[in-house]
């Protein structure tokens, strides 16, 4: 954690929430130590118990750092505790590792003195009403948006914008009929829902590229949907593999197949890398090896968090789950 | 027929932070100088290693020396390992990397050494799908300028940009963009005969570094400066360049050039001129550049008794005895170049009418450092004269390098039963903040010049602008000299610098 020596300066204020939960180190809090790194922050750190502690709130402050840990029901003290520790003319930046929508408590009161909310949480049961209700706060109030989730699929995003660099490359994406996502999967508690980049990704692409879900299913390990593009229909399938090495949810491969015989098939590789093969026809390209932005290039990624405005794209992604997320 | 409406791609964010440059090859003639090793290839790599280098890019070295490509790979590993802002080198990123960067011998006038660059980019082309992009880098000297460009014209690598096609070509070249007024003329004349004026792209790479870009921001994005930002609120400007290095093993080029030509030509006057325009109508290139070129235009002709010049003498760097410039290698003992240069000028507009601009900057001054000092104007000081002589004015000053940073001196009031004033400094310093290291001043550069982006390139107008105010400068040194050494080596210049402030009551700052 950075500290506020004489060397260093606060930047801003990060007011960070997340529920106490046993188990291996989450993805939340790897981003957590990330973002600490990278910026000089004055944090306020609130932790909620999953008892009712019957003890008043712990708290524990140093320069730089107030540490709060409230059960559910002290957690309407907390406001009166932060307000006093809050270091005026600086923004003030949430960093959510819960579901935004559904804590009524602290986020409300909270959120209004706030210029952006950062949030991380799993995939909630009903889509439609949640795209809705986070469509809604972006419409409503003066937060910057940004879902931890959708800024992990950037890099994939950047390597798929890449390679359809051209009108015959997106006539080939759009008339694709079989997409497969293969994602990593670990069974840790703090690691369940991890389909939602790769859930968030083909959405995207659907938006995008103008095709219409017509269902979705789940089983097992994997997600089909059915949809309809340009050119016919389209099976998108989310696939699970175990990858040990590597955090829980991220995107290891994607494969294209589309009209023509043109096929895609983009490779995670070490190191932020992917490795894209692409063929046609009548030709093999010579393998190609792109940029991934993952949370390992530390810098780029949390500026991508913290210094994005909420765009258009992911609107388009919530649009998604408010057409589609009932299906 | 082709189709010349741009692509759209439906899958590129348009708030994306960084800007994707254009697949292409960029091309670095003279490769196997001290520029490509010390800052090109050491950029090329942190482009590559923070995903800014376009998808499918490629580098082709082309140079004099008898090279394989596998030589010219592993002497630039040497020269990242040794020059890259990040270390150590990423050897995963490395084995992609190199696999795009190609020698290519040939001599700069050799027709059939075009000839099969033209054919090595079209392999090149085909390999990595550049899409015929091509960036010449001619980090040459300049005396080489116009044949090289002639020899890739002639040869087919360089575009019409009226052919419609969405092929681009663009060439990169290093100043001194000509060593006066005629020969800058002429270099332009020779170049616009197969380049059109958006194809050049003129480095002054101090308008790549972070706090130079960042004037602007300072400038335009906090209102209460700009509102004090003229003749009625300022009393000077002073803009410092000092270096504590000399001139080292450029005896040969530092005959040719001097501190006028060198550095007060390109980078004094880019700060002059971030410093002193009009707020841009709006952020595109061609808005801040016609701001700045007004002020250049702006500028009273120089008077000769406002200009200064100096010559270091042996003297002291840190405690160490070091030598006078006549005792460089490759430098005249009798040589009247001068490794100081001071001047007062005037921007006769209506936001700076009678605010005297003092710039000076020399070589082997006692540390090294680049600010822009903006002195106020003094408030009435009737209030604290029982106490004080005088208060000190308030001075806003913007520390372009070391410890880049802005700070603002003001006066305060000492604790205590008393009146007595202070002053203090209010700073920000990048590094407190942004502990990261920032991009080189080459990697934002040479991405611009993939994206197409031009802001922080010189146009032709502000370059022989700039000639046309110091051309008369040189040659009235060149024809009166003086007596030279004037100033010992870890001094802050002549003393006759002083003259400048001359009943003023002003001085030069102590930094």
């Amino acid at each position: 954690m950075s500290s506020n020596t004489s060397e260093n300066a606060t930047l801003f204020n990060l007011i960070s929430y997340e529920e106490k939960l046993e188990g291996e180190q989450s993805n939340f809090s790897t981003l957590f130590s990330v973002i600490l790194k990278k910026f000089p922050v004055h944090l306020i750190k609130i932790t909620e118990q999953a008892a009712d502690l019957k003890n008043p709130p712990v708290i524990k402050k140093d320069d730089d750092t107030l540490n709060l840990e409230l059960d559910h029901k002290q957690l309407s003290l907390a406001p009166f505790y932060i307000l006093p520790s809050l270091i005026s003319d600086l923004p003030i930046y949430l960093l959510w590792g819960e579901d935004p929508i559904n804590e009524k408590l602290l986020f409300p009161m909270i959120s209004k003195w706030s210029k952006r909310l950062i949030f991380e949480c799993g995939l909630p049961l009903d889509l439609a009403t949640w795209g809705s209700k986070i469509l809604d706060l972006i419409k409503t109030t003066n937060l910057d948006i940004v879902d931890v989730n959708w800024t992990r699929t950037v890099g994939w995003r950047a390597v798929l914008a890449q390679i359809c660099d051209c009108p015959n490359r997106l006539k080939a994406f759009r008339g694709c009929y079989s997409l497969k996502i293969y994602y990593n999967h670990s069974s840790s508690i703090t690691n369940n829902h991890s389909e939602i980049q790769a859930l968030y990704l083909q959405a995207w692409l659907s938006a995008s590229l103008d095709w219409k879900c017509k269902s979705i299913k789940k089983e097992e390990g994997a997600f089909h949907l059915q949809y309809q593009t340009e050119n016919g229909p389209l099976v998108v399938d989310l696939i699970q593999v175990v990858e040990r090495d590597i955090p829980s949810g991220e995107i290891l491969k994607i494969e294209m197949s589309c009209p023509n015989e043109e096929n895609f098939s983009m490779k995670y590789k070490e190191n932020s890398q992917v490795i894209v093969y692409a063929s046609t026809r009548e030709l093999c390209l010579v393998p190609f090896t792109l940029p991934l932005l993952t949370i390992k290039k530390e810098q780029q990624f949390v500026n991508e968090l913290f210094y994005k405005p909420v765009s258009s794209h992911y609107i388009h992604l919530l649009q998604w789950m408010i057409n589609y997320g009932s299906l | 027929m082709f189709d010349s409406t741009p692509f759209l791609n439906p899958l590129i964010d348009t708030t994306l932070l960084s800007k994707i440059p254009d697949p292409c090859i960029l091309v670095i003639f003279g490769a196997t100088g001290d520029l490509t090793a010390r800052k090109l290839m050491p950029a090329l790599y942190n482009l590559a290693r923070d995903g800014q280098l376009p998808p499918h890019f490629a580098c082709v070295a082309f140079a004099r020396r008898e090279k394989s490509n596998e030589v010219f790979r592993a002497e630039m590993f040497e020269a990242i390992s040794q020059f890259s802002r990040s270390k150590p080198i990423d050897p995963e990123l490395w084995k992609v990397f190199q696999e795009q960067i190609f020698y290519h011998q040939s001599e700069f006038h050799d027709d059939k050494g075009y000839k099969s660059l033209k054919s090595l980019l079209e392999d090149v082309d085909k390999k990595f799908d550049t899409k015929g992009n091509r960036a010449f880098y001619l980090s040459t000297q300049p005396s080489f300028f116009p044949l090289i460009v002639q020899k890739l014209s002639e040869n087919g690598l360089i575009y019409d940009t009226k052919s419609g096609s969405d092929k681009w070509s663009r060439i990169i070249i290093e100043k001194p963009f000509g060593h006066d007024l005629n020969s800058a003329l002429m270099l332009q004349q020779e170049l616009t005969k197969y380049l059109d004026e958006s194809q050049i792209y003129r480095i002054d790479h101090w308008l790549g570094k972070e706090t130079v870009q960042n004037l602007l921001i300072f400038r335009f994005s906090n209102s209460i400066f700009e509102s004090l930002w003229d003749r009625h609120h300022i009393d000077h400007v002073q803009i410092t360049v000092a270096e504590e290095l000399g001139i080292g093993t450029r005896g040969h080029f530092w005959e040719e050039a001097g501190m006028l030509r060198d550095i007060v030509q390109n980078h004094v006057m880019q700060l002059l001129t971030l410093v002193a325009m009009e707020p841009p109508i709006n952020l595109t290139s061609q808005a801040i550049r016609e701001e700045k070129v007004k002020v250049l235009q702006s500028i009273r002709p120089l008077v000769f008794s406002d200009t200064i010049r100096g010559q270091y003498g042996k003297g002291y760097i840190n405690g160490e005895a070091v030598k006078g410039y006549r005792e460089e290698d490759n430098v005249s003992t009798t040589s009247s170049i001068e490794t100081y240069a001071a001047l007062k000028l005037y921007i006769d507009n209506w936001r700076w009418w009678g605010v005297p601009f003092y710039i000076r900057a020399g070589k082997r001054m006692p540390k090294r450092v680049t600010e822009i000092a903006i002195t106020f104007k003094s408030s009435p000081g009737y209030l604290f004269s029982s106490h004080n002589r005088s208060v000190d004015p308030n001075v806003l000053i913007l520390r372009i390098q070391p410890d880049e940073g802005i700070y603002l001196k003001n006066n305060c009031k000492i604790p205590g039963l008393s009146n007595i004033v202070q002053p203090v400094k209010m700073d920000f310093r990048y590094s407190s903040y942004f502990g990261s290291t920032p991009p080189e001043a080459y990697e934002r550069l040479i991405c611009d010049c993939m994206t197409g982006d031009n802001t922080l390139f010189a146009r032709d107008d502000e370059v022989m602008t700039s000639w046309k105010l110091l051309t008369p400068i040189l040659e009235h040194w060149n024809q009166e000299p003086i007596k030279f050494p004037n100033y010992p080596a870890g001094s802050w210049g002549p003393e006759s610098s002083e003259e400048l402030f001359k009943d003023s009551g002003k001085y030069w700052r102590l930094i």
